[in-house]
């Protein structure tokens, strides 16, 4: 890639991001004055146009404007569901800043947002980790939040869309917090009935408090396994199935 | 080991960044070139101006570009008021975190 097509392609997503056509021309001026300087080809000192981009412009609230005129939301979906919720929320604009304590996903979107975004989960465990940051950092995508052996990457759509990553239109903020998908429910079911019933054994007498926590644990532990196994089931048959 | 001094980078290039700046302005190249004299390696185009990026966003660095007689015009970056302000209170707790490893690091506990 020439130096022209790599800052045209800067340029392009850049503009797609919402920067003013001024800032866009200074940025170029002054990146292209670094490369003259360090002698590096643009791919090696900057990496790929359009993750650079993503780093560079278009993700902060604009400048000058009061971070309480941002809206916040703040909700959480199973993992079955969670992919498909953030797809559907990032294309109304919501960008998750973070995963609190409890698993959520905290949200905010500017008043003058112009970006939608995209979101995908990876496995990044202890080994993973580093291997799954190198691969998809120089493609833009940020770590928004870690859940369990789950972190969650955002991306502006403009990254790889161009315009047609611009935010169309802006809903409401949604009144629901808590999405859940079918097989979400009968895992949330089935967890209730046995702590309702541990919960119902303590209280008349034949389970101690020690017993009760006991099975909470373990009715959470399965329950996690259970769900996470079936996950990761959908996610080979996926695989294979796209593969074939 | 790259990829642990890449992390421990991380955590701190922003106040090394503010840091270049006290003596006064300096622009993207130039404080590129000071942190790698400083042996604090190379660090890519890629990596800072994100961070400059921030920095201004968040008002502890105002950037003024200008244009040259020869050459392209650059992107010149000075402290704010609150970027010297934290720059002040961040380094301390950094100076305090790097005394707590240290002391866990050296032999039998205690610093030398």
């Amino acid at each position: 890639m020439t130096t022209d097509t790599y800052f045209s392609e800067l340029s392009g997503a850049l503009r797609a991001a919402g920067v003013p056509d001024e800032q866009i021309a200074a940025t170029v001026e002054d990146l292209r004055g670094h490369l003259a300087e360090t002698g590096a080809a643009p791919e090696e000192e900057f990496g790929p146009a359009a993750g650079f981009a993503a780093r560079l412009g278009g993700l902060a609230p604009v400048p000058g404007e009061p971070d309480g005129r941002a809206e916040s939301w703040t909700w959480t979906a199973d993992l079955f569901n969670d992919r498909r919720m953030l797809t559907l929320h990032g294309d109304q604009g919501w960008e998750v800043e973070s995963l609190d304590s409890l698993g959520r996903f905290v949200c905010r979107r500017s008043t003058t947002a112009t970006l939608r975004w995209e979101y995908r989960r990876e496995v990044i465990g202890a080994r993973r980790r580093a291997k799954v940051l190198a691969e998809l950092e120089p493609e833009g995508w940020e770590l928004c939040g870690e859940w369990l052996v789950y972190g969650y990457f955002k991306r502006p759509r403009a990254a790889t869309a161009g315009p047609a990553g611009a935010l169309e239109g802006r809903p409401d903020a949604p009144h629901r917090w808590l999405f859940l998908s079918r097989r979400g429910k009968v895992a949330l079911a089935v967890w209730l009935v046995l702590v309702g019933g541990a919960a119902a054994a303590c209280f008349i007498g034949t389970l101690g408090m020690g017993g009760l926590a006991i099975t909470i644990a373990l009715a959470s532990m399965f329950s996690a396994l259970f769900t996470s196994h079936l996950e990761t089931t959908k996610g080979r048959v996926d695989q294979r199935r796209s593969g074939s | 080991m790259a990829d642990r001094r890449s992390s421990w980078l991380k955590g701190v290039l922003d106040l090394l960044v503010l840091s270049r700046l006290t003596d006064g302005e300096s622009y993207g190249y130039e404080i590129a070139k000071a942190l790698a004299e400083a042996g604090l390696g190379e660090i890519k185009g890629g990596t800072l101006y994100p961070v400059l990026n921030r920095l201004e966003e968040a008002g502890l660095v105002e950037a003024e570009f200008r244009a040259a007689e020869r050459g392209p015009g650059r992107r010149y970056y000075r402290l704010t008021g609150p970027g010297r302000e934290l720059l002040a209170a961040e380094s301390d707790a950094w100076l305090d975190f790097h005394h707590a490893v240290r002391t866990m690091l050296s032999p039998g506990g205690t610093t030398p």
